[in-house]
């Protein structure tokens, strides 16, 4: 044992030599970093009502066509013909033209055609607008032919209190617990496998494996180089985690989501040590390890038991599925066990 | 000897020793991937294609049981009924009711509620109503506009304008409605992401009506550039196992250039990468034009990977080097294109390019060329440097920093390659300083404003003084440094107005402050002064540091001055 340890902390001290653990943790802040540049910049272009900087009065709409009620909606300037409205939509009068040639009030149905510019922000902002505008245009026709009105949600806390719940809240919500956690999870899997493959490889193919066979056993040698590769989850694991509480992520259940993201790595270790078994050089166990990580992530977000979805879960709150962790658990270790019983080196 | 002799020969011969590499590259590929591990691994991708193919199938679930709801019962995979509820709904008069614990997800949990609460009610409506209930449909169309000026519009040709005169056939029909409402309808049912999908061609009810956007294809764009992905991982791999085994070094030590060598060895994973894409655009019956925006990209990530390859000491920092460089410049790729008919610096990814040649069957050149020059640059300038990287007086050196000084050395033999040296790092720069907009988002504005300034500050710095560094290196250590330092700025300032020239570069740069007339060239020099006087006297880590502080207390300065940063 003392000999694992010390070939570990070896493996993990030439790491930090080589500045490799600077660029694992870059890695895992980019992955971060540009996850929510991804939301947020979705959210800013598809959901602005949300982030408050929608803006309605800038936008001038120019209604071409007999449809007074649908005029009156937008507020939007009255052209009796399309091509009176084109001219000032092409001289930059109007931003948008919306083409409705005669209106069916009671009866039949409204084909309104939508003219928007190509290539700029403000078609964003005004498709935002206008959908806003034509489901009240709809819910007024509805009233208009007789229908019941409803669809509504009425929010109040706990004090009764009505509350006013911004529209798109649980994308960011649904970002942070399903996509960003299970992702750094896998990501910190990835970067454990993927140095459990080198850790292998390199001592074979330069030659330096047999220095170590003359001082070492090869089970301690295996059992080194897998204990490197668990070290780095084990580390990295409670260290992102904690940083996205300090970036004000409640994480629930904190010892269960490191629970599961650790299994999750012995898990994926173990896959790459059967790779490296079979495979032998560095070359083809990447690639090996490579493609199986593509069939295997997608997996991952399809049930509701798998790790992916039960770290999101756990994090968030909701304790369904909560049986399964020990289970995972013991699957890692005992998966970790048989690799190193299997390992060749 | 060798060198100027191989100098001598005949272009055709030179062709015939690259393919004689390409030949050798090949065989050592056959020898490794015998017919049984090539079957193996035929199976393995056949089974992590049919996973992925599945997995989409099936639907992506793993927001299940997410939200925890009491009083009613609702049938939706997200949500749980609990006693531990953030939830607790009623329903009365035609009206639903949440008391909700004011958590996050409570908040997320309702705003989810709300859009069933929603769907509920127009299913309701189809089915008492019919097509009544939806007597709105809407399509959109997005025009080209160019900004002209107001007496300009009576000279305005407007060719659209004819084809709008009439409803197209068709439309104005009840059962075309039907069907629309239907689809829609189903829709709801569906599990679906809350990103926006494409605008459809045809009308849509105003709850599908969204913003215009290429995500929906996207897709398509990853299966053009993943396979190349593998081909490129084992193009490092193999160039890894010959420089750790020093057969680079024979390969070296014989009459063939390190240019052949390095073409040789790249031009066969080059061929199947071509393979792949030229295969995909079969497959997915899209244009077989898509490889002109792919393939700058895969050239510039086979020569990125190429120099991590010399500039990595082990296996380990070779893998991780790889894996964050290869997501920066994915990510690099595919964010400006998400944001697609939005706003104009989406254009700077060829992908956006691409999809719009999907979408339109249309190619617009300048965009074309805007897009893919930057690949086609950064491949030309990492190309060279791993050339000159395959030297073992280089790659087997043990620190990175000594690397490149050596490299750059050996590249900088003058002051006046101060000046091209800094004009080709400009791409490098730009995706550097792309990638740091990404700090804004990941913490508060005042902090994130201050920490971007300061990224900006450290990527330029680093650059710059390099360049300057290397020259001084190079014995050019009194008036030479100072003309090294003037050049280098003078390149740095011309590689930034060249992009300011593009109008993409001009809303980017804009964001950089680097837009404003001479400014920029003085801060260049100032800071390069700052180091060519503090080099001869101090360490590199203190002159850089120097530069960095001045660099970033201009900058910030100008920000201040301006009274904010428009973003």
């Amino acid at each position: 044992m003392k000999v694992s340890v010390a070939i570990a902390l070896k493996d993990l001290g030439s790491m930090l030599r080589e500045r490799t653990f600077v660029s694992v943790i870059l890695l895992l802040i980019f992955v971060a970093s540009f996850a929510s540049v991804l939301t947020f910049g979705l959210l800013i272009l598809y959901n602005p009502t949300y982030l408050n900087i929608l803006f309605e009065n800038e936008l001038k709409i120019g209604v071409a066509g007999d449809a007074p009620i649908l005029q009156s909606f937008f507020d939007g300037k009255h052209y009796a013909s399309l091509n009176d409205a084109f001219y000032d939509f092409y001289a930059g009068k109007i931003d948008v033209i919306l083409w409705l040639p005669k209106e069916n009030l009671t009866k039949g149905s409204n084909y309104v055609k939508i003219f928007l510019p190509r290539d700029e922000v403000k078609s964003i902002q005004a498709s935002i607008i206008l959908k806003k505008k034509l489901l009240e245009y709809q819910d007024y026709l509805r009233k208009l032919r007789g229908m019941p009105a409803g669809g509504k949600l009425f929010v109040y806390s706990a004090s009764g209190e009505e509350l006013i719940i911004p529209n798109g809240i649980s994308m960011v919500f649904k970002f942070i617990y399903v996509v960003l956690i299970p992702l750094m999870m896998i990501t910190t899997a990835v970067i454990a496998s993927g140095l459990f493959i080198d850790l292998i490889t390199e001592e074979k193919e330069t030659g330096t494996i047999d220095l170590l066979l003359a001082a070492c056993k090869k089970d301690e040698i295996v059992s080194g180089k897998i204990l490197a590769a668990i070290l780095l989850p084990v580390i990295l694991t409670p260290l992102w985690l904690l940083l996205l509480m300090l970036n004000g992520v409640e994480i629930h259940n904190f010892f269960l989501v490191l629970s599961i993201a650790y299994s999750f790595s012995f898990l994926m270790i173990s896959v790459s040590a059967f790779i490296v078994t079979f495979f032998k050089d560095r070359e083809r166990s990447q690639l090996v390890f490579s493609l199986v990580t593509i069939g295997i992530i997608p997996v991952l977000f399809i049930h509701p038991l798998t790790p992916s979805s039960l770290i999101s879960r756990l994090a968030a709150g909701t304790e369904f599925g909560i049986e399964v962790v020990p289970l995972y658990f013991a699957l890692g270790i005992l998966l970790l066990f048989v690799s190193k019983k299997m390992v060749r080196i | 000897m060798m060198s100027k002799h191989s100098r001598h020969l005949p272009r055709v011969s030179r062709i015939f020793k690259i393919f004689r590499v390409s030949s050798i590259e090949l065989k050592k590929s056959r020898k490794k991937y015998s017919k049984t591990s090539f079957l193996i691994l035929i199976l393995i991708s056949l089974v992590s294609i049919s996973l992925l193919y599945f997995s989409v199938g099936f639907g992506m679930r793993s927001d299940s049981y997410l939200y925890e709801v009491s009083g009613m019962q609702i049938n939706d995979y997200r949500f749980l009924n609990s006693k531990n509820s953030d939830v607790h709904l009623t329903y009365s008069n035609g009206y639903y009711k949440a008391i909700i614990t004011g958590t996050d997800k409570s908040l997320a949990a309702v705003d989810e509620l709300r859009k069933l609460v929603k769907q509920n009610y127009e299913f309701q409506l189809y089915e008492r109503f019919g097509s009544e209930a939806f007597p709105v449909f809407v399509k959109a169309e997005f025009l080209e506009r160019e900004k002209v000026s107001v007496p300009s519009i009576k000279n305005l040709s407007i060719p659209e304008i004819k084809k709008y005169d009439v409803i197209p056939e068709g439309e104005s029909k009840v059962g075309k409605g039907e069907e629309i409402i239907k689809e829609s309808l189903n829709k709801l049912t569906s599990p679906q992401s809350n990103l926006p999908i494409k605008q459809k061609t045809g009308y849509t009810i105003p709850e599908d009506f969204n913003p215009q956007s290429l995500l929906s294809k996207m897709v398509l764009a990853f299966f053009f550039i993943i396979p190349s992905y593998f081909t490129i991982q084992l193009f490092s791999a193999s160039l890894l196992e010959d420089k750790t085994l020093r057969r680079l070094d024979v390969l070296l030590s014989t009459p063939l250039k390190p240019i052949e060598i390095y073409i040789g060895k790249l031009l066969p994973y080059l061929v199947i990468s071509s393979l792949f894409i030229i295969s995909t655009s079969f497959l997915l019956k899209e244009s077989l034009l898509a490889i002109l925006f792919v393939l700058p990209f895969i050239l510039f990530a086979f020569s990125l990977q190429a120099c991590i390859v010399f500039l990595s000491r082990s296996y380990k920092e070779m893998t991780f080097l790889i894996m964050v460089s290869s997501f920066i410049i994915t990510a690099y790729l595919f964010i400006p294109a998400i944001f697609s008919g939005t706003i104009p610096v989406s254009k700077i990814s060829p992908i956006t390019n691409m999809l719009i040649l999907f979408e339109t069957g249309e190619l617009d050149l300048s965009d074309y060329l805007l897009s893919t020059s930057q690949f086609y640059i950064l491949f030309a300038v990492l190309s060279f440097i791993s050339i000159r990287m395959m030297d073992a007086e280089v790659m087997y050196l043990d620190s990175i920093e000594r690397k490149v000084l050596l490299t750059l050395r050996k590249w900088i033999k003058s002051p006046l390659h101060c000046l091209f040296a800094s004009i080709l790092s400009i791409p490098f720069v730009f995706i550097a300083e792309f990638m740091l907009i990404s700090i804004i988002f990941t913490m508060p504005l005042q902090l994130s404003i201050a920490v971007f300034i300061l990224g900006i500050s450290l990527v330029e710095e680093l650059f710059k003084t390099s360049i300057v560094y290397a020259a001084y290196k190079n014995s050019y250590k009194n008036s030479g440094i100072l003309a090294a330092s003037v050049l280098t700025a003078v390149g740095f300032f011309a590689g930034e107005k060249i992009l300011a020239l593009i109008e993409i570069g001009r809303n980017y740069m804009d964001l950089l402050l680097a837009s404003y007339l001479l400014l920029p060239l003085a801060l260049h020099l100032l800071t390069l002064f700052c180091f060519a006087f503090l080099i001869r006297k101090r360490s590199y880590a203190i002159a850089f540091s120097t530069a960095v502080v001045v660099h970033f207390i201009y900058d910030y300065g100008i920000l201040l001055a301006l009274g904010g940063v428009r973003i």
